[in-house]
């Protein structure tokens, strides 16, 4: 047997007493990678914050610009808040911002071969790549909808207690549509990431695709087909657009998510250590 | 051949599998050109089954490369490799594994187990930790461990899933001295019943454990064998001369003589002295020691060891 010359304070070794080791899978190393870095806490804030000062922002705009324009005598006038104003509020910033976390969350796990000696310990191990990265991207992508669900309610509750209730129905739909464009960015994440050399090069490559997007949907004929537009869908179903003007953009988006995911695997296993 | 869909099959070559093979592992030509001649160049590796196997060479020889072609993780440009058991029965430990650093040593042994062998129980985690002298900080997180113990806890995520071949970068390059004999001698008392390679350029590792050794240099196994026989065919005679006074007129005399090979002086008034043959120093030594003035101590023939027959093998093939 080795000696142990490391031997830490016995105050420090906490479980010392334990016998056993809990089961620890790829799932679960996932969770543990979310909750133990804290990482969670990233991702849930620009969600959460904006859930609260989106409807706050709204219902009470008229008297912060009031506010502001008597100072300079000058009077401005908002009209009437409504409750489309309000998960507008949230909507647009909380999928900008919390967008971003996530990117960077996602990047992190998702850079298998960033780390070489790291990867050695995965992949020689594991008898397909997509355990690797199948439970990284799953996690973030559920850890990201399940912020952005937490941060829809709060701003329906916010929204109805100030304003008065958004139409739920088109609320739910906005938050699936717009949940599907996290999905699709966080797969092109996953294609991106698993063949970069650093996180850092991860989120600049596939923030640059996140904001080509856009660009691209600015010529007519391309706009209801680019995923991007789904980010706008929860405004635009709040003021009477119909689920199916999202039909086209969804298709393209799941199609897209699922060819990312596939590149991302076989990038994993290609890329040489 | 493995018949499974995996990291291996997905690159353009990976290990052949075939249980009848009488080599643990076997590699035929194998070859990976890189810019400026590095690589390696048409290794036919054949390690026996149960050995421990030695790759020895100096830096840049090729050991990474070919240990990375041997497990999967590059792939060859040309040659093949045939391993006598399924790549998931084949452990792979880098000189210092990178851990995550918010897992326990437990953690870090349980997920290698659950990864790689889910059919061993997961009481063999703390079995291996503490087999690799890690049993009192099992369930600290790694992060704040150090290069030696990291070593350690990569050896127990390997044994864990109990191996029939455990591939061993530089394993004791970051142990103490208390930890490097440890970790001979686990390595040692595998044989038999794993086969065991270990890279390494820290000679007299090898000379320890190792039962087979191959010698690479520049890309190219110059020699593969039992590490017997490299020392009686290579190791060159020599001496260790003490003397009281006179050692650097006594360095330059012998370095003059056509029968001396090498001279290094470890200390003030000590010379090891190599030479090609026993003859010629038995019968030259004194006269030029004599010669030259230098006050003798002690003459005393030193044992061959595999440093020399490393530098032997190696001057022979640049100087043949």
């Amino acid at each position: 047997m080795i000696p142990t010359t490391d031997r830490p304070p016995a105050a420090l070794d906490v479980h010392r007493g334990a016998t056993s080791v809990r089961p620890l899978g790829p799932w679960r190393l996932e969770w543990l990678r979310l909750t133990r870095t804290r990482r969670w806490i990233g991702l849930a804030v620009p969600f959460l914050l904006f859930a609260c000062t989106g409807p706050l922002m709204a219902r009470y705009a008229d008297e912060l610009l009031s506010a502001v324009g008597t100072a300079g005598n000058i009077t401005v006038q908002a009209t009437a808040p409504t409750p489309a104003d309000a998960m507008d509020g949230y909507t647009g910033n909380a999928l900008q911002l919390g967008l971003l976390a996530a990117l960077v969350v996602a990047a992190a796990a998702l850079t298998v071969n960033a780390r070489p000696t790291l990867a050695v310990f995965y992949r020689t191990r594991v008898p397909s790549a997509a355990r690797l990265v199948l439970p990284r991207w799953t996690v973030v992508t559920g850890a990201a909808v399940a912020a952005h669900a937490a941060g829809t309610a709060l701003a329906v509750y916010e929204t109805g207690v100030l304003i008065g209730l958004p139409d739920i129905p088109a609320v739910l739909t906005g938050w699936a549509l717009s949940s599907l464009y996290l999905v699709f960015a966080l797969a092109v994440t996953a294609a991106v990431a698993t063949r970069a050399r650093s996180t850092l090069s991860a989120v600049a490559v596939t923030l640059a695709v996140v904001l080509v997007l856009p660009l691209l949907a600015a010529i007519p004929a391309l706009e209801p087909w680019m995923p991007s537009t789904l980010a706008g869908a929860p405004t635009a179903l709040l003021q009477g657009a119909g689920p199916g003007d999202y039909a086209r953009a969804a298709s393209v988006a799941a199609v897209v998510s699922g060819a990312a995911l596939l590149l991302a695997i076989r990038g994993v296993a290609r890329r040489e250590l | 051949m493995s018949n499974r869909t995996s990291l291996w099959a997905s690159l353009a070559r990976y290990p052949t599998v075939d249980p009848g093979h009488p080599w643990a592992i076997s590699t035929s030509g194998l070859t990976r050109n890189y810019p400026g001649g590095a690589g390696v160049h048409d290794i036919d590796l054949r390690v026996p089954r149960g050995s421990v196997y030695g790759l020895v060479g100096p830096n840049g020889a090729g050991k990474t490369t070919l240990l990375s072609i041997l497990t999967g993780l590059r792939r060859a440009d040309a040659g093949s490799v045939t391993t006598a058991v399924p790549v998931e029965r084949i452990a792979v430990c880098p000189d210092v594994p990178d851990l995550e650093p918010w897992l326990t040593a437990a953690e870090v042994v349980e997920l290698a187990r659950s990864l790689s062998a889910p059919r061993i129980p997961a009481t063999g985690v703390l079995e291996a930790l503490a087999h690799a002298g890690l049993g009192d900080v099992a369930h600290r997180r790694v992060g704040g461990f150090s290069r030696g113990m990291r070593q350690r806890v990569g050896l127990a995520a390997a044994l864990v899933t109990d191996p029939e071949i455990l591939v061993l970068d530089e394993p004791t390059s970051a142990l103490d001295p208390a930890g490097r004999a440890g970790m001979l001698g686990l390595i040692a008392a595998m044989a038999g019943d794993r086969t065991v390679i270990m890279s390494t350029h820290i000679l007299a590792d090898v000379e320890r454990v190792a039962d087979t050794i191959g010698v690479l240099r520049d890309g190219r196994l110059l020699y593969q064998g039992a590490t017997q026989d490299l020392l009686a065919d290579h190791a060159r005679p020599g001496w260790t001369v003490r003397l009281r006074e006179g050692a650097d007129r006594a360095r330059a005399a012998l370095e003059g003589q056509p029968w001396v090979t090498r001279v290094t002086s470890p200390a003030r008034t000590v010379l090891h002295v190599d030479v090609t043959s026993a003859d010629a120093a038995e019968t030259g030594l004194v006269p030029v020691l004599a010669a030259c003035g230098a006050r003798i101590v002690a003459i005393e023939p030193h044992t061959a060891d595999l440093e020399t027959a490393f530098l032997s093998l190696t001057s022979t093939r640049e100087n043949p």
